[in-house]
């Protein structure tokens, strides 16, 4: 047996609630006398999860809001550390979630292709190599030598969706990122992301769209309430993950 | 990047300083009487160095708070931040000195082997602030409250501290020896912003042996404890931005 680029075993993660009412304050006065009501302070957003994931394969995730997707995401990408059980990847681990994120307005637009890759990771020389295609890709002419803060968002979503899909990761984690820009880019992404699936990557996605799930992924699990629900089989997945949307 | 789009750019990372130096002399020159024939170096010294440390501690008390959303989506060690601030700063601070250059020519100042004192002073400074907003960082991400805390603390300690005045004035004055002990044990930059000044002027200390030792080896023993805390409580404090 190959080794998987990704194993998840057991895996908990607790997220903290906000403190109601006297907030802080009240809690540092009194947290030290009531010891026993963690359980009201701490929520369990994944329990006890199991996911391995073998290399080139393509898994999906759906399930309703709040049900721990993007956290699970956040936690393979090493975002967030465990609080009990094993998450173990191997390779280079993108997550593409949103775009944009760690843009700075007052540098260039290619000056900003540098700043994030080389926070994702990359050398300055990868990054040259890279850089004529992320340009390209994202079609914004020559505003790629202008400041970040003069660009309208469409050209920003496009510039930070270009960079992050030109990462080469090994491991590639989705989070619903699929629309951005006009009907032209729309459909060019959703290609970009296609054959980024399509590629050599192990992929993880998560998304509300049957249809992109149904034909993009290998096979499928269902998360509700933190934990997978499903075994893989797609149509189950789905139908679990129609359930439990009837049920709120 | 500080100064991205204003016409006169770097100068003012010095213009601001040299402003506050012109202030404080004056009023020096009017209320005191004590002589100190450096004293224009001394309080632009005393100027740089305290904005280098404020900077520091406040920026580092926000790293985490203010990142969150590079954060959430790209892992690398939380440590990074503090470090680029520090190397930022320290780069600043260095650039800012160059104007000391002519104002110790004027003086006839010629540097000897207690010029080391200076970048030691700097080094510890910095370890200082470093160790504090290790700590800081982290309870900033549960209460918002630690950066105004900061905030207030620095403008505070830039009046206690001998920043545009000398050590000598608190030491050799009206206050009683046992305070004046207490007072240097409590507020390290004391010592240090002493120790950069005789680096750079050959002046006195004016601190014991003892005191330096313990100043700092608290110093040193607050940053690597600051650097463990913050490695083992990052993992929680993501989870509250």
């Amino acid at each position: 047996m190959s080794l998987d680029a990704i194993e998840i075993e057991n895996l908990s993660l607790d997220f903290p609630r906000q403190p109601k009412g006297g907030g802080m304050l009240r809690e540092l006065l009194t947290g030290r006398f009531r010891k026993n009501d963690q359980r009201a302070r701490w929520f369990r957003a994944l329990d006890g999860l199991n996911l391995h994931v073998s290399p080139g394969e393509v898994v999906g995730i759906i399930g309703p809001n709040g049900g721990g997707k993007s956290t699970l995401l956040r936690v393979i990408a090493g975002i967030y550390a465990p609080d009990e059980g094993r998450v173990l990847t191997r390779g280079r681990v993108t997550l593409l979630s949103g775009v944009g994120t760690g843009f700075q307005r007052d540098l260039t637009g290619r000056e900003n292709i540098h700043l994030t890759g080389s926070i994702h990771g990359f050398e300055p020389a990868e990054l040259r190599r890279l850089e004529p295609e992320v340009i390209t890709f994202a079609g914004i002419g020559d505003f790629i030598d202008q400041p970040l803060r003069t660009y309208s968002s469409g050209m920003r979503a496009r510039l930070g969706f270009s960079i992050i899909s030109h990462m080469e990761p090994d491991i590639l984690l989705l989070d619903e990122v699929m629309s951005v820009g006009d009907h032209d880019f729309k459909t060019r992404s959703r290609k970009r992301i296609e054959e980024m699936v399509q590629g050599d990557a192990t992929v993880v996605i998560v998304s509300h769209s049957v249809s992109l799930l149904r034909q993009q992924c290998d096979r499928v699990h269902c998360l509700v309430d933190g934990k997978l629900v499903t075994d893989g089989d797609k149509e189950a997945a789905f139908e679990c993950y129609h359930r439990s949307e009837e049920e709120e | 990047m500080r100064y991205h789009g204003s016409v006169l750019g770097y100068a003012w990372s010095i213009l601001e300083p040299l402003a506050l130096t012109v202030t404080f002399y004056i009023l020096f020159e009017i209320l005191s009487e004590s002589a100190d024939p450096h004293r224009p170096l001394n309080i632009l010294l005393g100027i740089l160095i305290w904005t280098f440390f404020s900077r520091l501690c406040i920026q580092g008390t926000v790293a985490l708070q203010r990142n969150s959303g590079l954060i959430q989506r790209v892992y690398f060690p939380r440590e990074l931040f503090h470090f680029s601030i520090a190397g930022f700063q320290l780069i600043h601070l260095v650039l800012s000195l160059f104007i000391l250059i002519p104002m110790m020519v004027h003086y006839d100042i010629i540097p000897s082997v207690s010029i080391l004192l200076f970048p030691a002073s700097i080094l510890l400074i910095c370890m200082l602030g470093l160790g504090i907003s290790f700590f800081t960082c982290i309870l900033q991400t549960r209460m918002r409250d630690i950066e105004h805390i900061i905030q207030v603390g620095l403008r505070i300690g830039f009046y206690l501290t001998p920043v545009f005045y000398n050590l000598e004035m608190i030491t050799s004055q009206r206050i009683p020896a046992a305070y004046v002990d207490a007072y240097l044990y409590a507020n390290p930059m004391a010592t240090y912003l002493t120790m950069a000044r005789s680096g750079l002027t050959g002046s006195e200390m004016g601190i014991s042996q003892h005191h330096l030792m313990v100043t700092i080896i608290g110093t040193i023993v607050l940053f690597f404890a600051g650097a463990i805390f913050f490695s083992r409580a990052e993992r929680k404090a993501v989870k509250y931005l």
